[in-house]
């Protein structure tokens, strides 16, 4: 399958980036590891005049924790770095667990976080070969005004499926964007806009690098994905989970689901619920009901809905239980 | 679409230890220019979206999948495709084992399995079941039911560890 034409650009710095961003007007589109794009450009989803490589910018391509015990993580560290910074990592197990379940072998090793991030929302009847295209009149997220998943619908819900967002919103992680030469910091769970359509608000903005909190005491963290086949598969539902524990107790909790609607779902609500109650699995039976009561997936990927919310409940809870049991270990 | 004003490239390839210049187009993709440019044909072309595997490579020693890759990302850096395993004419341990275990069939997803086995032999040489089912994770295999294939794989390893420990 061939890609459509574009000019090719790679340059080695972010000054250098900046210059060409703003004689394109534009007119580009950057490109970290490709795992994405490259299949949506082939399929003729985006055809883009100019393509910015930014693989060769050093500066993008480095975990480091800071004095203040801050990690750093650049836009272009590749998926399977993170597998290995973060193995046996206890306070940050949920990046490892993505990490390590995004597509394959090969995709994780092509694959970076900021790409990772910044993947477009997917469904069933959009991402799609061109032959499709040409049979279906467009929906929503080609321009048109129908939608295929949600009839009647007037709006796009087609899916986000980053596995990589789900353990950096429930860490606190921020991501650092450069707008016209500016440097501009925001929480993660602040750049979607929950329309399938145009997921992001962040525009024509470059992410430079995440930067994660320093883990406070007691922190701990896991994720769960539900997918079709063990391997290679996009989350039709993901789950992560961070907790706080002090004094045998939940002190502090976040939750964030991914595969389920236009935008990572951060679950309202949670903490108060939870505030002083003790440990018990009757407790997480009902954190996991409120889990589920938030998650309202449609029929847009692979897989039966009722199935994906029902595992939503189902990985909530032994998230949390497999947390809290070990926690003591 | 057309093609005005498209501007070719001459480029060089590291590919198997020797340099190949060839010119590309900015669009074509590594596979492309392995297979129809330089006819370098044991890398295969099936789905052309990352989804099987067939067109694996190495570069700089880790497994990646040429379908994905443009080919001017491609300098400076060292590819490995099938046709650079052998040596001489002579197979490696791990194309034998494929052979010996029945680990091909038809033969379509065998020049990227191996690619991706010894993208894992390069950075764990003594991998678990598991660690092999996961590097093979991303290669498609039709015919074999992929136990033929991990018993080749658990082969080479148990050979290559008695090899080292007999010397
Ligand atoms: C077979 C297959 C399986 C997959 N499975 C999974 C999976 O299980 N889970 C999952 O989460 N993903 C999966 N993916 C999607 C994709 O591989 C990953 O999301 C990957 O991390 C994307 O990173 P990349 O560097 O390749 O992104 P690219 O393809 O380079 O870019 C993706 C998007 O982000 C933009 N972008 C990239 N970097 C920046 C930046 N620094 N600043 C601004 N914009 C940027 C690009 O313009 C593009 O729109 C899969 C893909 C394939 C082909
Ligand atoms: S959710 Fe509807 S509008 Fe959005 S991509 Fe799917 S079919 Fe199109
Ligand atoms: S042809 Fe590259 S993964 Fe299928
Ligand atoms: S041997 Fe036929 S696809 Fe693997």
């Amino acid at each position: 399958m061939q890609l459509p034409h574009f000019k090719y650009h790679a340059p080695r710095s972010i000054n250098t980036l900046n210059a060409l961003i703003e004689k394109m007007k534009g007119q580009a589109i950057i490109m970290a590891g490709g795992t994405e794009l490259i299949p949506r450009m082939k399929m003729r989803l985006i055809q883009p005049e100019n393509l910015i490589s930014i693989l060769k910018i050093k500066e993008l391509e480095h975990i480091k924790i800071k004095k203040d015990k801050k990690i750093e993580i650049g836009a272009t560290v590749r998926i399977d770095n993170l597998v290995n910074f973060f193995k046996e990592n206890r306070p940050f197990n949920a990046i490892f667990q993505a990490a390590n379940m995004v597509g394959s072998q090969q995709i994780r090793n092509m694959a970076t976080i900021g790409g990772n991030i910044l993947q477009n929302t997917r469904c069933k009847y959009y991402n799609r070969t061109l032959q499709w295209q040409n049979i279906m009149p467009p929906c929503h997220k080609r321009g048109g005004n129908i939608c295929y998943a949600v009839k009647n619908s007037k709006r796009c819900f087609a899916v986000y499926q980053g596995d990589m967002a789900a353990p950096l919103i429930v860490l606190n992680g921020k991501g650092e964007f450069l707008f016209d030469k500016n440097f501009i910091q925001k929480p993660l769970e602040d750049i979607f806009t929950g329309n399938g359509a145009m997921p992001f608000n962040v525009g024509k903005g470059v992410l430079i690098k995440f930067i994660l909190p320093q883990p406070e005491d007691g922190l701990i963290s896991t994720y769960k994905k539900y997918r079709i086949r063990d391997g290679m598969d996009f989350p039709i539902a993901g789950v992560a989970v961070a907790i706080k524990i002090k004094n045998k107790k939940i002190d502090d909790i976040k939750i964030c689901l991914i595969g389920v609607s236009s935008a990572p779902v951060v679950i309202k609500d949670i903490k108060d619920f939870i505030s002083e109650k003790k440990l018990t699995d009757k407790l997480i039976h009902e954190i996991s009901e409120i889990v589920y009561n938030q998650a309202h997936p449609v029929e847009n990927t692979d897989g039966d809905i009722n199935k994906r919310r029902y595992m939503i409940k189902q990985m909530t809870f032994e998230a949390i239980k497999e947390l809290i049991d070990g926690y003591d270990k | 679409m057309i093609n005005k004003g498209v501007k070719k490239r001459l480029i060089t390839l590291n590919i198997n230890d020797r340099d190949y210049h060839v010119i590309i187009d900015d669009r074509d993709t590594l596979l492309y220019i392995l297979r129809d440019k330089l006819m370098l044909t044991g890398t295969k072309d099936a789905c052309g979206v990352g989804e099987c595997g067939a067109c694996t490579v190495l570069v700089d020693g880790k497994a990646v999948l040429s379908c994905l890759m443009l080919a001017i990302d491609g300098q400076g850096k060292k590819i490995t495709t099938v046709e650079g395993l052998a040596k001489d004419g002579k197979l490696t341990d791990l194309q034998k084992a494929f052979i010996q275990y029945g680990a091909i069939q038809c033969g379509y997803c065998t020049s990227g399995m191996l690619m991706s086995v010894v993208g894992l032999f390069n950075t764990n040489p003594n991998p678990t079941k598991n660690d092999i089912k996961k590097a093979i994770e991303g290669n498609i295999c039709r015919c074999t039911g992929y136990n033929k294939i991990i018993d080749a794989i658990e082969a080479v390893k148990d050979k290559r560890l008695k090899d080292k420990n007999d010397r």
